[in-house]
């Protein structure tokens, strides 16, 4: 498993949940959702707001992907091997 | 699946700032937000407690929306589960459950099984709690089969109807597969299941404060903190919200509905509201209480004539009519107690207006001869249930408290609680901590603070040059922010002082009990709480100035052998309103303040009538400080005595035309307005309560309506309608000034006629007043009283009088604790300390004991310097070599200068000298004046001037003025410092204890100031 912290595009619906991720040049649909979960916190020193989703695309890729809801950017946060 | 349309939600699982240290909004702020939500039911269940339960119910009616009671249990595990009552047997539950666990475990614990919620469950709803409840924590940690066992036990407990799974979405990581196993067991046990937020703050900002109130309750930081929550989404959440975490379980959702609809509670405890007092079969109270009054009647007022009988005859119709003889006779019972055991007791507040109170003794001043108004304590319309405080001997109050108890059983009577909030200092500390400032600028911060409030600390400190440059950036803005939005908070709970709840059935039916830090039963609710509630409570207040009294009192009869009684004293002796025209009033009662002081020989009070307004017109508000009360100018003539309208006259004659009491405001409402008493009694509390502007209006439009039916022109009643306005925020209630004045008065002459046992009985009360206890030794010694150093041999624990002078007690000694005094004494007892050796051989003291002793002066009958005694000392105890070692050394004596410091340092006086006296000599060669030589000086002159700082006041009303009143040998002066001169020289002021002052003299009407110029801190060296 590798720790990564890229920025990447995402494609959500309505709700804010993620359908689509860029990766290895293209769109992969998600296929699988797992956990989601926020965190919110260390707003004394720098605020960190995210939403963390595990998916797995229809190419075969299981990661977790976040959104921070502060920057509004998404990023690859670990892919699982 | 999409479901069907949810019609609403209910958030049944809600924490206020109630649940101390956690819930981080008011009860006021969740009901808002849920009335903004369209919400039309909301539950509050904090803590193992009901304190909010009545500001709950209140704000909810007063909004629309239906309050549901209940409260989040912590059972044995440290296991959550959430009580709603249903109905009153269920609130009669939840007060039994909560009192079962508080009265089991020790201070602050709470000890209770599941299994004891068992006899409890009549009229109770469960949910099977939050993440910290035992079901999904069984599951969580994958014991399915556990979490069944206590699900199928609380089935059984409850039934199907009463006992729901609680489901969470918090978007935490475990939460589905949480939620998908508590439906699981839901399913297969067919158990209902709800959905909750678990609510600690109403909206989503809440989060930062509820994390510094974490940190508080852990005393750690926030940022190491490791029980914080994971974000921010505990807050009130609108129905769509819910819906959108709960999109799959529309039923989780109506449940709420189903549950809120069963909810339907009343606290409305009017039956249990007057307590029933015992008397023998058959005697009726209303009948009782007649014959008591009868008897004093004739007593008191011989032939007493129409006037009298008839108020007597409608006091006694309008008790009888509101069932309050009970609560009358169980008054009288508590003081005719106190007053068989020699107790002092008096009555004080607005019970003084009532005649019946006066004959039955609980009050000692005489309402008719006063001309006291009825209304303000009982009316027509029982516009706010009648209160009676007393005040008694603080060393005796707690001999009274437990014969209350024990008279009517622990379980009908508790004392009524009071919280500690969070105000500027003590939010200054915490939340500074919980950010994780440094602890010196946290500590200096909040000694420089000089609001209370923790909502005006920004502007406060925003004046000290050291602190601007903090403020514009962003963790200080939060610092700021969050001080604001914690302030009035409650942070835990401490016994009212003196406030009891005594009721005809047992307690635990109406409020839940817990045990206060001292070991007393208190119930959870404070004198607000109690109120709202609609209940009855007595208070008994601790008053030192009655010890005080009563010690003078007794002194008096053993040193001449004179019977005193403190009720037969000539009320008008011309030589006692002398001694207060002159403000010679420290240790008086009321009249020692440094206001008071100030206002003295300007309205020169010179009977009762004129100490009531002595007393009320020095207050808190806008005319303190500046001291142009409209009151003063017109007894000295700098202002006609005019009346709005020609029917005020009678109501104001006695405060010359200006509104001062509280009573007369409500007379004015009646005679101007045609008001009916407890309509104008609702008039004057909603106007000192800082209502709206428009039911501000809404009163001006009946009192004018009543005004012009009773042929007053409208411009007239406006400005009467003004008047009252201005003046009602802080009048004060003329009975209770009377009450006051006469102990201001029974302790002037005290002072005036027994000055040695006066002072003797002022410092054995300390600490009370408004001086430290260097100033009332300094004010003793200028009326000619000598103070002895403790001694050793013949000092007992408290002052004593020996030969017409003072002697300290051993109390007084640094380092000198209770038990060490008794084993002092009680040595003693067997025979006279003869030597140091002797008395470190029978007492085998503390080496600081003897140190601290010998410093004081306790063995200055050995003639030997204090020097040699520690030397002597340390050669005992260090070395143990015999005291006998003769060596040719002479130690010198202490200085004067130093033995001053010694004495402040080891008794907090110098019985013998004062620090100024000492510099004299010093300071008159660099110009410096006495307080004599001052005040032969004229208006305006130039003048310098050095003093021991004893009193630093910027009243918040006074618009940046500052007072200091500061003490040389002589007296004591008054010093004035303008805004800017204020500002310039802050800390000085506040925090060091020699000044020296330059400034202009100013006279007026008989009062002598200084106005400063410059100050700067007289530094001490030899």
């Amino acid at each position: 498993m590798k720790l990564l912290r890229r920025p990447i595009y995402v494609r959500t619906d309505r709700r804010g949940n993620p359908l689509s991720i860029g990766l290895n040049g293209r769109f992969q649909r998600i296929v699988w959702r797992g956990r989601s979960f926020r965190i919110r916190g260390g707003w004394w020193e720098r605020e960190v707001f995210r939403e963390y989703f595990q998916v797995e695309t229809e190419g075969g890729i299981l990661c977790e992907i976040y959104h921070d809801l502060i920057g509004g950017r998404w990023y690859l946060e670990r892919i699982y091997d | 699946m999409r479901g069907s349309t949810i019609e609403g939600y209910v958030e049944l699982h809600c924490h206020s700032n109630f649940s101390f240290l956690d819930g981080a909004s008011t009860v006021e702020e969740l009901v808002f937000t849920a009335r903004a939500l369209k919400m039309q039911t909301i539950a509050l269940t904090d803590h193992d407690g009901l304190y909010g339960a009545p500001r709950f119910f209140k704000c909810c009616k007063e909004e629309g929306i239906k309050p549901i009671i209940g409260t989040e249990l912590t059972l044995k595990g440290n296991y959550h589960v959430t009580l709603l009552a249903k109905d009153r047997t269920g609130y009669s539950n939840l007060c039994r459950l909560i009192t079962e666990g508080k009265l089991r475990g020790g201070r602050g614990e709470f000890v209770l099984e599941a299994s004891d919620l068992a006899p409890f469950a009549s009229g109770l709803i469960l949910l099977s709690g939050c993440r910290k409840g035992e079901i999904p924590s069984l599951l969580l940690k994958g014991e399915k089969d556990k979490a069944r066992d206590v699900a199928g036990m609380y089935l059984e407990m409850f039934g199907r109807e009463d006992f729901f799974i609680e489901l969470e979405n918090h978007l935490y990581p475990e939460d589905r597969r949480l939620i998908s196993e508590l439906l699981s067991l839901s399913k297969a046990l067919d158990i209902k299941y709800v959905a909750t937020n678990n609510v600690h703050y109403a909206k989503e900002e809440g989060y930062r404060l509820h994390d510094v109130l974490l940190a508080i309750r852990h005393r750690k930081k926030v940022a190491e903190l490791k029980e914080l929550r994971l974000n921010s989404e505990f807050y009130l959440k609108s129905k769509e919200k819910m819906e959108a975490l709960f999109s799959s379980l529309p039923s989780a959702l109506s449940n709420t509905l189903l549950i809120a609809s069963k909810c339907n509670v009343e606290l409305d405890f009017s039956s249990f509201r007057f307590p029933r007092f015992p008397l023998e079969d058959g005697q009726k109270e209303e009948e009782y209480l007649k014959a008591l009054c009868l008897q004093r009647l004739k007593e008191k007022y011989g032939d007493a004539g129409k006037e009298v009988e008839e108020r007597f005859l409608y006091e006694l119709e309008l008790i009888k009519r509101f069932n309050l003889s009970g609560y009358f006779l169980i008054v009288w019972d508590i003081v005719e107690f106190a007053k068989r055991n020699g107790i002092p007791a008096q009555g004080r507040g607005s019970a003084a207006n009532s005649l019946v109170a006066y004959l039955l003794g609980i009050t000692k001043v005489d309402p008719i001869k006063n001309r006291l108004f009825l209304g303000r304590f009982l009316n027509e319309e029982l516009s706010s249930i009648p209160d009676i405080d007393i005040d008694i001997s603080t060393k005796e109050r707690e001999r009274v408290i437990s014969y209350v108890y024990e008279r009517y059983g622990p379980d009908r009577v508790a004392m009524v609680c009071t919280y500690v909030t969070f105000q500027a200092r003590n939010a200054i500390r915490e939340v500074g901590k919980a950010l994780g400032f440094q602890k010196e600028i946290i500590d200096r911060m909040a000694r420089s603070v000089s609001v209370y409030s923790a909502r005006a600390i920004e502007e406060d400190l925003r004046r000290i040059e050291e602190y601007k440059r903090y403020f514009d950036s962003k963790i200080w803005q939060d610092f700021i922010s969050l001080c604001r939005a914690i302030a009035d908070f409650p942070r835990h709970i401490s016994v009212h002082v003196g406030g009891m709840l005594i009721s005809s059935s047992p307690l635990t039916e109406l409020v839940p009990l817990e045990r206060a830090p001292i070991g007393r039963i208190i119930c959870q609710w404070d004198k607000d709480g109690v109120e709202d509630a609609g209940l009855v409570k007595v208070d008994l207040l601790g008053l030192r100035m009655l010890s005080l009294i009563e010690e003078a009192r007794r002194l008096v009869e053993r040193n001449y052998g004179i019977r005193l009684d403190m009720g037969e004293i000539p009320l008008d002796d011309e030589s006692v309103f002398d001694m207060i025209c002159h403000a010679d009033t420290v240790g008086v009662f009321q009249l020692e303040s440094r206001a008071q002081m100030q206002t003295l020989p300007r309205t020169r009070p010179r009977s009762i009538e004129d100490l009531t307004i002595q007393v009320a017109i020095i207050r808190p508000g806008p005319l303190q400080g500046n001291m142009v009360h409209p009151y003063i100018r017109r007894r000295n003539g700098l202002e006609e005595v005019t009346y709005l309208h020609p029917s005020l006259r009678p109501i104001l004659e006695e405060t010359l035309g200006v509104i001062l009491f509280q009573e007369q405001i409500l007379q004015v409402a009646v005679r101007i307005a045609g008001f009916k008493e407890g309509e104008a009694e609702c008039l004057r509390r909603s106007m000192s309560r800082k209502r709206s502007k428009e039911e501000i209006e809404k009163m001006r439009t009946r009192f004018l309506k009543g005004a012009l039916e009773n042929g007053i022109e409208k411009s007239i009643a406006d400005r009467i309608f003004e008047a009252v306005r201005g003046f009602a925020e802080y009048g004060f209630c003329k009975s209770h000034a009377a009450g006051f004045a006469l102990l201001a008065y029974q302790s002037a002459w005290l002072k005036r006629y027994y000055p040695l046992e006066f002072y003797t009985a002022l410092l054995n009360n300390q600490p009370m007043g408004f001086y430290r206890i260097d100033t009332v030794v300094n004010d003793a010694k200028r009326h000619g009283i000598e103070i002895l150093h403790p001694h050793i041999g013949r000092s007992e624990r408290d002052c004593t009088i020996e030969d017409g002078k003072i002697r300290l007690g051993l109390r007084y000694v640094k380092n000198l604790g209770e038990r060490t005094i008794e084993k002092i004494l009680k040595e003693r007892g067997r025979g006279p300390y003869l030597s140091l050796k002797d008395f470190l051989l029978r007492v085998r003291p503390e080496r600081d004991v003897v140190e601290s002793l010998i410093l004081a002066g306790a063995f200055d009958f050995l003639s030997a310097p204090k020097r040699r005694l520690l030397w002597d000392l340390a050669k005992e105890i260090e070395y143990g070599l015999p005291l006998s070692f003769e060596g040719e050394f002479e130690l010198p004596d202490l200085t004067e200068l130093e033995q001053v410091g010694v004495d402040y340092e080891i008794l907090g006086i110098s019985p013998s000298s004062h620090p100024l006296k000492v510099l004299r000599d010093g300071l008159s060669r660099k110009g410096f004046l006495k307080t004599s030589e001052i005040l032969r000086l004229s208006h305006g002159e130039k003048v310098v001037f050095a003093g021991l700082s004893v009193v630093s006041q910027t009243p918040g009303t006074a618009k940046g003025f500052s007072f200091l009143t500061l003490e040389d040998e002589e007296g004591m002066i008054n010093v004035v410092l303008r805004p800017q001169i204020y500002k310039r020289y802050r800390h000085v002021v506040r925090l060091e204890p020699f000044l020296l002052v330059e400034g202009r003299v100013e006279r007026r009407e008989g009062v002598t100031n200084i106005m400063a110029e410059r100050i700067a801190a007289l530094r001490i060296e030899e």
